[in-house]
């Protein structure tokens, strides 16, 4: 039941809170909101091992609305948590109770995808969990194209994701398959239905060359929105291939793998040397998040335990310093009303704990020891090292150089430097601002220290002989 | 040959009787009673009417098929799914009528719309060919009248439009009929079956021409071209009861042609042209929608694009597909009910509730309206949570089941398509554009609201409890 | 088969088949309204005509009845589109299906 709750609260109560007129109530929904998202976090720590199940479908293949974490949705589904709180806290756009309508709807539908253990209950939270981000990006975003590209590049996912969902069943008799490890799909459908989810899947991610559509939603999406997409929304494919993709097909990732490798790279360099080049903040945070998550899709196609690990690790160390950012960025763009490096400067001299903030995040983001980003790296490296992976390993490599020169880079352009005189001069942060901020900087220290919460997942114990195979061949 | 009629057999055309004499009681009530009672009167009888039909109907739904009239009629559970459908298009349209805007002609308007059903029930029942032709000429001499109801000259003109491409279409499949009788010697549907006649000219040529009487019906690509003009033209109640009715009577025949006419083995030849023109209907009606400004055009081409994904469930000719041909088929029903239910309650003595250009700002003006209008455009599109995504991965997994998936890859990119142009709408009804002149709402519309509200909820409960009718085969005894 | 069947049925199933296809030019060739409908009917009787043709071949009457129907539709058509035409014309004035384009599809 915890599970229903988790989905349907935030949804009920966000989609409450689009009715009635545009200004009322506007300073309790972000304590109603903050209270739902604290609420949420708590009902997900405590869902762990839990499972809830209805029967959908019995023809013309056995579906079910089943809904439970995994081992390894178990974290992303509470770093969604922890990332709405934040996002909600952080809200300071007109309309506000709308605002935080959409990003309860958006993380109810998020614990649908991540809670499902049925694939068409999560083809079906892949395309619901579209409209709240193309909602805001309608009515909060700046250019009506970019909702539309964010919207058609991923509803064409989401339909082959379905194509394939509905051809799944058809041949294994039953969609109810996640988180199972004894689902093994063979046939000669299967490399189709391996192409339709990763096409859905490296939409989503997005992966060079189906990113066009994440740099311009990215830096249009209001940062609140945009955090919570980019932390947890953009895992959703990541996720996909561990569960699904490496779960029930193994032998075709692997045969695969070579290519989803290449992609991998060629969007760590990419994303990592565009980012070097542009002066729109959340555009560089939005090609630094390509080039990192080229990385985990490197450390999936890998096929080793550790480096498995170290994706998980990744992936939600990514989500809490990607969020970070973006809020803080988003902070700055309200406090100057621009993002451009080429306009910002000095602000850290007279907004202190705004440059903390921002400092600790473009830090966990270049992978200083110590922070969450570091171990993630690491380990993940470790094991495409280890998997025999010698040359995708150095790639990875360069990347994670120049990621320190475009975060310093961002750094130093909003917050060091003279101060610039046309800009306006406004408070540091408040302490809503510096709540909202706390626990993800807070995660990030303490994952930092002490990765040890995440690595005692067992990841053979989750799709065991997927993971003995990739390692012993 | 004789025929004994007994009381069974009339049974088994009771809701059409109970349906028929409705109309009549319109019309007498109509002529007895003041006029501003009788407006409301008509309607709420005519609807009175049709739930006790739909009541009787299904009491036979699990009971065995039952020939009646010699063949001409079956009552089975096939036929009455479809004419529960049918009613429920009737009423979910008939309630649209509203009695302030349309004026004198209601009653009028009541029994011709019930007579339609009739005519739409017939031919969910049809047993043989000459019983078709009845339930269609029926249906179709109904609407053409409705479609002129309207005092403008675009109804007129759609009327116009609408009875001579219609009849000619009527004249297609009516020559079609007589080669298949000449074929088989016998009108019934069950004799066409004989494996003797699998090599018969005469069967594929009049085969042919019957299928081409039925893509006009179902306006499949090419003969889709009516479609839009007709239904823009036409009033919104009647709109809706076109858009719904004439699709699911004619499918019903279709279907039973499929299932239960053609020689063992000829089926996978014989169709393929309506598969390959299903496949067409899908991506040009979905793309005829990326460029309208009216609402009725825009349901025409959805309408178009959405008969091209019922084929293809139908397409194999499983038990399944046809189960799922069904659930897609009342799915949408209650969608487009659902969005003419809300246009109508936009709408006063210009229809302007079919104006997409009036939808702009409707998000702030009204947001449940808007967000149910959302809803059912959604539905159409088959995202979720509504039962056009449930639809449609039925529809793909049958048909991948069945060895037509190419159909099933079409049907995903018609859909990619078709989402452009539903958002379209969702996006103008919530756009905030401060300078559109402010369109607001006219006399109220409780039926429509509660029609809106009912679709909502079906729609929400069937994709939760999929629940698709299992004695719908054999659909000929 | 009857003796009475001095002429084969394929010639009466090319002889409808030659109105059928006049009754289709019509529709297609002419723009008046009338017209059109007047060729409709062709097409109609067309189709009676093979029905009668096929009952009398297979000695089955459900061929006279369909033929029969086909008439009683055919007048009530015949009614109802005469109505919608003289309603078209009242509005317009004069009758010409090229004329007839508010709505363009």
């Amino acid at each position: 039941m915890i599970e229903l709750l988790l989905i349907l609260v935030p949804v009920v109560i966000g989609a409450a809170m689009q009715f009635g007129r545009d200004d009322e109530n506007e300073k309790w929904s972000r304590w109603t909101g903050a209270l739902v998202a604290a609420v949420m976090f708590f009902l997900a720590l405590a869902s762990r091992g839990t499972e809830w199940s209805f029967r959908w479908l019995s023809r013309p293949f056995t579906s079910a609305f089943h809904f439970g974490p995994t081992a390894i949705s178990y974290w992303i589904v509470l770093l969604l948590a922890v990332c709405t709180f934040s996002a909600i806290l952080a809200v300071n756009q007109p309309r506000r109770r709308r605002f935080i309508g959409q990003l309860l709807m958006l993380e109810g539908t998020m614990m649908g995808l991540f809670l499902a253990r049925d694939l068409l209950a999560f083809a079906l939270f892949w395309d619901a969990m579209l409209l709240p981000v193309f909602f805001t990006l309608l009515g909060w975003g700046g250019h009506s194209g970019t909702a539309w590209r964010y919207f058609l590049y991923n509803f064409a996912g989401g339909l082959t994701l379905l194509l394939a969902t509905a051809a799944f069943g058809m041949l294994y008799g039953s969609t109810d398959v996640i988180g199972r490890t004894d689902v093994h799909l063979v046939g000669a459908w299967v490399p189709w239905i391996f192409i339709g989810f990763s096409f859905a899947f490296l939409v989503k991610t997005p992966v060079w060359p189906l990113h066009t559509w994440m740099p311009i939603t990215y830096s249009d999406t209001p940062s609140p929105m945009v955090a919570v997409v980019s932390a947890v929304q953009s895992k959703a494919g990541l996720y996909g291939f561990i569960a699904i993709a490496m779960a029930t097909m193994p032998d075709y990732v692997k045969t695969y793998a070579p290519w989803l490798i290449v992609l991998g790279i060629v969007s760590l360099l990419y994303g990592a040397f565009i980012a070097l080049t542009q002066n729109d903040a959340k555009r560089i945070v939005a090609y630094s998040s390509l080039s990192h998550l080229g990385l985990i899709v490197v450390a999936i196609a890998s096929f080793n335990p550790i480096a498995l690990q170290g994706a998980v690790l990744y992936i939600i160390a990514h989500g809490l310093f990607s969020a970070a950012i973006f809020l803080t960025l988003g902070y700055v763009e309200s406090r100057e009303e621009t993002r451009s490096l080429v306009r910002l400067g000095g602000l850290g001299a007279s907004n202190p704990r705004l440059a903390g903030a921002l400092c600790i995040a473009a830090l966990a983001a270049l992978g200083l020891p110590g922070l969450a980003g570091f171990v993630g790296e690491i380990v993940i490296l470790t094991g495409v090292f280890q998997a025999g992976l010698v040359w995708p390993a150095i790639l990875a490599l360069i990347p994670i150089v120049l990621a320190s020169a475009y975060m310093l880079r961002l750094f130093q352009g909003i917050m060091n430097g003279p101060e610039v005189p046309d800009l306006p001069v406004r408070a540091d942060l408040n302490w809503i601002e510096g709540l909202a901020l706390a626990p993800l900087v807070i995660a990030l220290v303490v994952l930092g220290v002490n990765p040890h919460a995440l690595t005692t997942f067992n990841p053979s114990a989750y799709n065991a002989t997927t993971v003995s195979q990739g390692a012993s061949k | 040959m004789t025929i004994n009629v007994t009381n069974a057999d009339w049974n088994a055309v009771a809701p059409i009787i109970i349906v028929a004499i409705t109309g009549l009681l319109v019309l007498l009530l109509d002529l007895l009673s003041p006029k501003n009672i009788s407006r409301y009167a008509a309607i709420l009888l005519g609807a009175a009417g049709m739930i006790v039909a739909g009541v009787v109907a299904s009491l036979a739904y699990w009971s065995p098929a039952y020939v009646a009239f010699g063949g001409a009629f079956i009552q089975s559970g096939f036929g009455i799914v479809f004419q529960l459908i049918i009613l429920i298009a009737g009423i979910g349209s008939l309630i649209l009528v509203r009695p302030p805007v349309q004026n004198e002609r209601i009653a009028g308007a009541t029994a011709l719309m019930l007579w339609g059903t009739c005519g739409a029930m017939l031919m969910a029942g049809a047993g043989n060919l000459m019983v078709v032709f009845l339930g269609l000429e029926l249906l179709s001499l109904a609407l053409y009248c409705l479609c002129g109801l309207a005092d403008r000259p675009s109804s007129r003109e759609s009327a116009l439009k609408y009875l001579i491409l219609s009849s000619t279409a009527s004249g297609f499949m009516l020559y079609g009929m007589a080669l298949l009788f000449g074929a088989s010697g016998s009108v019934a549907f069950a004799d066409l079956a004989n494996p003797a006649l699998a090599s018969s000219a005469l069967l594929w040529v009049g085969g042919g021409l019957f299928l081409v009487g039925i893509a006009f019906k179902l306006s499949l690509v090419p003969f889709h071209a009516w479609s839009p003009d007709v239904y823009e033209g036409a009033p919104l109640p009647v709109t809706a009861f076109m858009s719904v009715a004439t699709k699911a009577g004619t499918l019903a025949v279709f279907a039973r042609f499929m299932y239960a006419a053609l020689p063992a083995g000829t089926a996978d030849r014989l169709l393929l042209p309506i598969w390959i023109v299903a496949a067409i209907s899908m991506i040009a009606g979905n793309v005829g929608m990326l460029a309208q400004h009216d609402l009725k055009r825009l349901i025409a081409y959805s309408g178009i694009a959405q008969v091209g994904y019922i084929l293809t469930a139908l397409a194999g000719g499983t038990h399944l597909g046809l189960r799922y041909a069904i659930y897609y088929l009342a799915a949408y029903t209650f969608m487009n009910l659902g969005a003419f239910a809300i246009a109508t309650t936009m709408s006063g003595d210009r229809e302007e509730g079919s104006h997409l250009a009036n939808y702009r700002g409707y998000g702030r003006r009204n947001p449940v309206g808007a967000a149910l209008m959302t809803f059912f455009l959604l539905a159409m599109a088959g995202l979720p949570p509504t039962a056009g995504f449930l639809g449609k991965i039925l529809i793909l997994s049958s048909s991948v089941g069945a060895g037509y998936a190419w159909l099933g890859v079409v049907l995903i990119i018609g859909t990619a398509i078709s989402l452009y142009a539903y958002a379209k709408v969702v996006r103008a009804m919530y756009q905030r554009d401060e300078h559109v002149h402010a369109f607001e709402g006219h006399a109220p519309a409780p039926l429509a609201w509660a029609s809106a509200a009912i679709c909502f909820v079906v729609i929400i409960v069937m994709t939760f409890y999929p629940y698709t009718p299992s004695n719908v085969l054999p659909i000929v005894k | 088969m009857s003796q009475m069947m001095a002429v084969p049925v394929s010639y009466y199933v090319g002889l409808s088949a030659v109105i059928f296809f006049i009754g289709v030019a019509g529709v297609l060739v002419r723009r008046n309204p009338l017209i059109m409908l007047m060729s409709i009917e062709l097409m109609f009787n067309a189709a009676n005509l093979l029905f009668m043709a096929f009952a009398r071949a297979w000695l089955h009457n459900a061929g006279h009845i369909f033929a029969f129907l086909v008439i009683t539709v055919a007048a009530a058509e015949a009614a109802i589109g005469l109505a919608i035409v003289v309603t078209v014309f009242r509005s317009a004035k004069h009758v010409d299906v090229d004329d007839v384009a508010l709505m363009k599809g």
